[in-house]
């Protein structure tokens, strides 16, 4: 019984799963508020501040920060910031001016001296969307007594423009403030731009290797269509400029939030191509439709921009609605994927609302921060599709290996039966054939042959012999062919019945006795007939030669070999070797093909004829 | 009481031999001999012989059919096969014709007498061959639809495979616990279920009760 971890209770819950997503995008949203989180610095000088706009040209008042332009009356495109303030003594140390967050570009002077600038503070003026600027303060240029600061601000559009703080003090104090701002604010959006440069490039990769796959297509243009958005951002000063920059970062925010939906459309696997072609199309023309109203007509598209920015970002809430309502979060992936999701869309809202100044701008754009978690979660959630289904294709190729080798081993073993069983057929019938050619043909010539020298009355001749040596030869070959004769028990016995009648008639008691032999004693055709060629031979010399009144012949079988004996009483060998000389010198011969042995033993009376074969012959020598 | 025999055998040698063999035996008279089926056929004519020897080669036919005919027609006729090698295949055939045993072409002269003699008392031989052929065939369910075997009872199945095996029918009965009477029984029975439609049960029951006499 497996122990259900705190997790799986978690998902399990809908309402357990709900509340750790929402906790888990609180989480989130309240850690980038936190890193937004400006301390000031430990020691400031402390300034009066006034603000004159410089065009349309105004009257200067004193202001407080965070000052936005928007606020104001009439839409300014230049406007000055004033600051007084005492210093006691010259400082020996270092000092800098700090601006956390502004619009556009910013120059500064200390005491009408100019002690730098952002950049270009004419159109096209170079952009700064809230990163922080620093400058550093020769201390010769300060004043013991009152000193002035002077920061000129641009806004690229009238009325868009805005200073957050302006700080003023010891390097040793700014200093840091400035670099945790910049790191959190600019180099992490650089870091940023590489990783989703690179997902793009690995994702790109993948979708050429599974075309099919489009998912993976979509992940990569988002990823680089992301990457463009935030370079945009970031971008101080390049070959985009004022109206053309605006162009560009709305039609590539109208792309991420258009691959978004096709991205969360493929990944959920949702097959409504008819919805996937008309976000495309959207956006299609909507791409063709804003550089147009640059075009077309610029004062308008200056003024609205910031709306068709906010529909462009607005379309989050398509993918974000599909995604909440179709993926199932059944496992950690699919959690985290949720809360990427739902943190993706919160935070293009948060930027929604910035666009349409219900937000602060001071902290520019949060979406930013949460590419960062998208990417590795999407990443992951992808390649961990990726994995299984190479694992799911390696399964299955293992399994149909496995399975094609057993279908070849059953294809291969049936081959061999059948071309067994083909072989025992052609076999069977060829020895059909030739047994039927030898009875039709050899055997009845040979029996016709006999036949007429014994009408002729040769019948006791020695061709006469011969001829029915043959014939009896030819019997013993077509029984060894037999192929369920092969056992030697039966090969003796069939042997007996052609030769016992035989003997009777010539008045020999013939005592068979075939008891001491197993139904196992298998031999094989070629030394079965070797055998029975033996007994004949020998059976037949006693017939012929011994002149004795009884035949005894015995079959004995015993564990390491195999012994038969003819006997008989008759006159012995001495009287008449010479007739059957060459006779003894076949079974010799044939007793050597058995690998065995034949014993001529003369008795008292009669002539004892052992054959001995040893029982380890394999039936196939 | 004198035997009359046809032989019908295509080799004039052996036709001849056959003839001089028998004639030597005194209990055989009127023997008349044919070397094809019409021959045999116009001496049928005249009459049926007591004893028929077939050759199952004949030039114009088969023998096998010339020994259904006769076994049909003429049931009292006893009739043996003569062949070469004594080849199951044949013997099988002429028994299921009606053949009461079969005779070797090459049999000594002065074996063919005893082993007539030994037929027309009913033998029944069975060679291990033969044997070892019907039970093959009993067990082949093809041959059964060609031509269906007749059933055997457990006795003569086992005197069959005993057969098969080589063992006389001394042995058979040491083995069986019967004697060699019972065995010959079981043999006749073998012989009598194959050829059933052939000859007809009557020759059988006539033979049992001794009204056909075999030649003394």
């Amino acid at each position: 019984m497996s122990r259900k971890t705190l997790g799986d209770v978690v998902l399990e819950s809908a309402v357990l799963r709900w509340a750790a997503i929402a906790l888990s995008i609180l989480a989130m949203v309240l850690a980038i508020r936190a890193i937004h989180q400006q301390t000031p610095p430990d020691h400031f000088a402390d300034c009066q501040w006034r603000f004159q706009s410089l065009n349309p040209a105004g009257l200067e008042k004193p202001v407080e920060f965070p000052h936005n332009w928007s606020s104001e009356h009439e839409p300014i495109q230049l406007g000055r910031y004033t600051g007084t303030f005492q210093l006691e003594s010259l400082p020996e140390e270092a000092w800098a001016v700090y601006l956390p967050s502004l619009s556009m570009n910013a120059a500064v002077r200390i005491n009408g001296i100019p002690i730098g600038d952002g950049g270009r503070m004419t159109p096209p003026i170079a952009r700064q969307t809230a990163h922080p600027l620093y400058f550093r303060v020769d201390s010769r240029l300060l004043r013991a007594g009152e000193n002035t600061l002077e920061i000129e601000l641009a806004a690229a559009t009238a009325g868009s423009g805005y200073l957050m703080q302006a700080y003023v003090g010891a390097e040793k104090h700014l200093q840091p403030r400035f670099r945790y701002r910049y790191s959190i604010k600019t180099s992490f959006a650089q870091a940023i731009i590489i990783v989703l440069v690179v997902t793009g490039l690995i994702f790109l990769a993948l979708w050429l290797g599974r075309r099919h796959e489009r998912v993976y297509l979509w992940q990569g243009i988002c990823a680089f269509v992301a990457a463009s958005v935030i370079s945009l951002l970031v971008l101080d000063d390049g070959l985009l400029t004022g109206r053309s920059l605006e162009c560009a970062l709305a039609v590539c925010l109208i792309w991420t939030t258009a691959s978004c939906t096709q991205w969360t459309f493929h990944y959920l696997r949702l097959d409504w191509p008819r919805l996937l072609h008309m976000s495309l199309v959207t956006a299609l023309i909507l791409t063709l439709a804003v550089p147009l109203l640059a075009l077309a007509w610029p004062e308008f598209f200056d003024q609205e921009i910031r709306f068709i920015k906010s529909i462009a970002l607005g379309f989050i809430l398509v993918p974000l609605f599909f995604g909440v309502r179709f993926l199932r979060v059944t496992d950690w992936i699919s959690f985290w994927v949720m809360v990427s999701g739902l943190t993706i869309g919160g935070m293009c809202m948060r930027d929604v609302l910035m666009l349409l100044e219900w937000v602060a701008p001071y902290d520019g754009y949060w979406t930013t921060y949460t590419c960062l978690l998208a990417v590795i979660v999407f990443s992951w959630a992808l390649l961990q599709r990726f994995m299984s289904t190479l694992n799911e294709a390696e399964m299955l190729n293992l399994e149909m290996s496995e399975r094609v080798q057993l279908k070849e081993i059953e294809i291969r073993k049936s081959y061999d039966q059948l071309r067994a069983e083909g072989q025992r057929r052609s076999l069977a019938e060829e020895r059909e054939r030739l047994l039927r050619d030898m009875h039709d043909g050899a055997g009845g010539q040979l029996v016709s042959l006999l036949a007429r020298l014994e009408n002729e009355g040769k019948e006791q001749t020695p061709v006469a012999e011969a001829v029915r040596g043959v014939l009896q030869d030819l019997r013993l070959i077509i029984f060894s062919l037999e192929p369920d004769a092969q056992d030697l028990r039966s090969a003796l016995a069939m042997l007996r019945d052609r030769l016992v009648p035989a003997c009777k008639s010539a008045g020999l008691e013939v005592e068979w006795d075939l008891s001491g032999l197993t139904e196992q004693c298998l031999l094989g055709p070629r030394n079965t007939l070797h055998v029975l060629r033996i007994v004949s031979e020998a059976v037949t010399n006693v017939l012929k030669h011994a002149g004795a009144s009884q035949l005894t012949v015995r079959a004995e079988e015993s564990v390491k070999d195999l012994a038969i004996t003819v006997e008989d009483n008759g006159v012995g060998l001495s009287a008449a070797t010479k007739p059957h000389g060459k006779g003894l010198h076949n079974m010799r011969h044939r007793a050597s093909m058995l690998h065995g042995a034949l014993e001529i033993l003369e008795r008292q009376s009669g002539v004892c004829v052992r054959l001995r074969v040893p029982v380890a012959i394999d039936g196939r020598s | 009481m004198p035997y009359s025999v046809l032989i019908v055998e295509d080799d004039e040698h052996l036709r001849q031999r056959w003839v001089t063999a028998l004639s030597r035996d005194p209990r055989f008279e009127l023997i008349t001999a044919a070397g094809n089926l019409q021959e045999a056929q116009q001496l049928l004519l005249a009459g049926y012989p007591n004893l028929l020897l077939a050759d199952l080669g004949l030039p114009d036919g088969d023998g096998v059919d010339l020994i259904r005919q006769v076994g049909q027609k003429h049931p009292a006729t006893h009739i043996m096969v003569i062949t070469v090698f004594g080849d199951e295949y044949h013997v099988l055939r002429a028994i299921r014709a009606g053949a009461a045993g079969y005779l070797l072409k090459d049999t000594g002269a002065t074996q063919i007498g005893p082993a007539i003699d030994d037929l027309l008392a009913g033998g029944s031989p069975v060679s291990p061959a033969v044997a070892r052929y019907l039970l093959k065939l009993l067990r082949e369910p093809a041959q059964q639809a060609r031509e269906p075997l007749p059933q055997f009872t457990e006795r003569e199945l086992e005197t069959l495979q005993l057969i098969a095996k080589g063992y006389s029918y001394a042995e058979i009965g040491k083995a069986a616990n019967i004697s060699v009477n019972t065995v010959a029984f079981h043999t006749k029975q073998i012989y009598r279920k194959l050829s059933v439609g052939s000859r007809g049960e009557a020759v059988f029951e006539a033979q049992a009760r001794g009204l056909i006499t075999p030649p003394h």
